[in-house]
């Protein structure tokens, strides 16, 4: 691992990074060089729709992503860089620096042993210098931490013991357990029901602000994004299509994907005898190079510009414009429009 | 609740639902959980009506009893006039009436059929027309649900998941049954699906006057497309009323934090809307509801209130057509507060 100098608050730093499965004839190019930095103890948002790459950029920033399946580019977490990185080089920050937590639970727990003891080993691959009360009563401060009810009594309990809402925050408490960095969080309460979800989003917010760590909530619920992140970043076709301050791409949104995922989702108060607005056609098929914006062959915006064809031959360009920004051709006319 | 108007395209009276259970792992007793317990509403014909709930509160295995697929314990339903009953011959007839989409689209749909032997195949098992007639009709379907007649030679896995779906609402709707149960017809899509799927109900049902039995537990989409609804916990209903009485003049405590609940892509309104914390469901809290309440043990309003603890609330009406299983209705902070709290609540 070389050490990067970075002068800048970024906590973690993506740069063009790409990730390419190899399956059949040609490869899936499921992220197509995308790059954002989060800053220290920064919640953001990462949204999109199933095959947008969202998830495939956070198995690579954790070193995930298994050969003959190819990752480039840069992914740096306090100046380090993980791409390229040995497995004992990522051992050392995974669970330690980043922290992870999948939708399903289960997937980072062991059925067949006690919780207690799991949490215990999630700490103790990072701390060799506590020994088995101090690792215990860190392992109970820990249940407590993330709110499950009895933790001397549950310490010792077996996940079948634990409902689906208690296997998550046992699964946030080893997550956090060393005060990672980064947390990263895919789709952590889509399996659930809405008000455990609630409670789940709320105990994430409170450690996080806590432990002063970045989150990055990968999610495709833009209901989620709006009420627990400051920043989101839209992902179609492999590629962040407008990122920026969450109040105000939800307000304004600048990428036509954007406002049609927004005006999708029924407004409180919308009768159904107002049509929901949709998006016509399919998502793009990422074995398939595009010659211009990716969205191009859906949207309905791009009828506006003069000459609509720009969109399907000439990739977009990135427009910037205060803390938001796009990657659109209508955008950037119109932005140039607005200031002159 | 037992007047059964003639008008009504299904009324549901008292129904009780049992699921035997086993000893299970963990050494709890063996028994009767009930899955419906006592559920009572009816639906009039062309309205949309939502059966709302989280996981575990009885709208799936409604729903089921609804198509005579589990039978009743106690109480009954009818559709169309219609008793559903366990009896074959009047299940077959009860079958052209009532259909239902599923959730899960492709697991209904056999992979080694045509989209075209699929939809045609509810119309060969009610004998209805000939085999011309019923290859016209398809293509007609197909044309309603806006899908292109070309596909009719395809496989159910060369669509997508938004085709797919719409192959099972043609299904259903080719016989033009009175009532089709949409058991969840959305929750497994993008948003930029569920919309599309979303209109075109709207759109079938405005052209064939079905009535829809509409299962499901996004709330926001309950609102947009549901004229009345039920809340339904532990079996039980909790509130009954039109959208508009749910969404904006919610009554029971476990309406209001389901709705406190749901994150709104609307930065604006979200400093509107304030969370109401709820303990999550526990096994253990369940057991000592005893005479009491069903929904006590995670209430922010009766958890301690003695009145909540020793007698099981009636579904009343509190305002025209609105009804909430309720001791306080409209009530959002506690009755009583006793001197300790076994709950840490949250703080938002």
């Amino acid at each position: 691992m070389s050490t990067g100098s970075t002068t800048d608050d970024a906590v973690l730093r993506v740069d063009d990074l790409h990730v390419n499965y190899r399956s059949g004839v040609s490869d899936v190019h499921a992220v197509r060089g995308v790059s954002f930095a989060v800053r220290a103890g920064e919640r953001v948002g990462v949204v999109g729709e199933s095959g947008s790459g969202k998830s495939s950029i956070a198995l690579a920033m954790l070193g995930l992503i298994e050969r003959p399946s190819q990752v480039r580019g840069s992914v740096r977490l306090k100046g380090r860089e993980l791409t390229g990185a040995s497995e004992k080089q990522l051992n050392a920050v995974r669970g330690k620096e980043i922290g992870l937590i999948y939708q399903d639970p289960m997937s980072a727990l062991d059925p067949l042993r006690p919780i207690g003891a799991q949490i215990v080993e999630a700490i103790k691959a990072h701390r060799r210098d506590l020994n088995r009360d101090q690792l215990r009563d860190a392992a109970v401060a820990l249940l407590a931490a993330v709110d499950v009810p009895n933790p001397q009594q549950r310490y010792r309990d077996y996940p079948h013991e634990y409902s689906g809402g208690m296997r998550q925050r046992v699964a946030i408490a080893m997550a956090i357990a060393n005060d990672p960095a980064v947390l990263i969080a895919d789709e952590p309460t889509t399996a659930l029901d809405v008000t455990t979800q609630a409670s789940i989003m709320h105990l994430l917010q409170r450690l996080v602000v806590e432990q002063r760590s970045a989150m990055v909530l990968i999610t495709h619920n833009l209901g989620l994004v709006a009420e627990y992140c400051e920043r989101v970043m839209v992902v179609y076709g492999g590629r962040i299509v407008e990122s920026g301050d969450v109040d105000r791409v939800f307000a304004r949104p600048e990428h036509p994907y954007t406002a049609a995922l927004l005006a999708s989702v029924p407004r409180p108060g919308q009768m159904s005898n107002e049509p929901l607005a949709y998006i016509e056609g399919l998502p793009p098929n990422l074995r398939v190079e595009p010659q211009g914006c990716s969205f191009a062959p859906r949207c309905t915006a791009r009828l506006r510009l003069p000459d609509p064809q720009i969109c399907s031959t000439v990739m977009p360009p990135l427009v910037v414009l205060g803390e938001q920004s796009a990657e659109c051709h209508l955008a950037a006319v119109q932005i140039g429009s607005r200031h002159g | 609740m037992a007047e059964r108007s003639s008008q009504a395209a299904i009324v549901i009276d008292d129904a009780h639902v049992h699921h035997r259970v086993g000893k299970s792992v963990v050494g709890g007793s063996s028994g009767v959980v009930l899955a419906v317990d006592g559920v009572s509403f009816s639906v009039a014909p062309g309205e949309t009506f939502g059966v709302v709930g989280e996981s575990g509160s009885g709208k799936s295995t409604l729903a089921r009893a609804a198509l005579g697929l589990i039978p009743l314990a106690g109480g009954s339903i009818t559709i169309d006039g219609q008793p559903v009953t366990q009896d074959r011959a009047s299940l077959q007839r009860l079958r052209r009436r009532v259909q239902m989409v599923f959730q899960d689209a492709t697991a209904s749909l056999d992979p080694r059929m045509t989209v075209g032997e699929l939809i045609e195949e509810p119309l060969i098992v009610h004998d209805i027309g000939t085999r011309a007639d019923r290859q016209q009709r398809v293509v007609t379907m197909l044309e309603q649900v806006g899908l292109d007649p070309k596909l009719a030679t395809r496989k159910p896995k060369q669509l997508s998941g938004g085709q797919r779906q719409r192959v099972g609402l043609a299904r259903a709707l080719i016989v033009e049954p009175q009532v089709v149960i949409l058991d969840e017809p959305v929750s497994a899509v993008d948003v930029s699906v569920q919309a599309q799927i979303l209109n075109l109900l709207s759109e079938l049902k405005a052209s064939t006057g079905v009535t829809y039995l509409f299962i499901v537990h996004d709330l926001a989409v309950a609102e947009y497309f549901c004229d009345r609804l039920v809340v339904m916990y532990r079996g039980a209903v909790m509130e009954e009323g039109t959208s508009a009485d749910l969404f904006e003049r919610v009554q029971h405590p476990y309406t209001a934090a389901l709705l406190s609940a749901v994150p709104v892509p609307d930065p604006s309104a979200k400093r509107m809307h304030r969370w109401i914390p709820i303990d999550e469901a526990d096994a253990a809290a369940d057991d000592e509801v005893g005479a009491g309440c069903r929904f006590r043990p995670r209430c922010p309003v009766g958890r301690n209130d003695e009145l909540c603890r020793s007698s099981d609330p009636a579904l009343v009406e509190v305002a025209p057509g609105h009804r909430a299983r309720c001791h306080y209705p409209g009530q959002t902070t506690p009755v009583s507060i006793s001197a300790h709290s076994a709950h840490p609540a949250e703080q938002d």
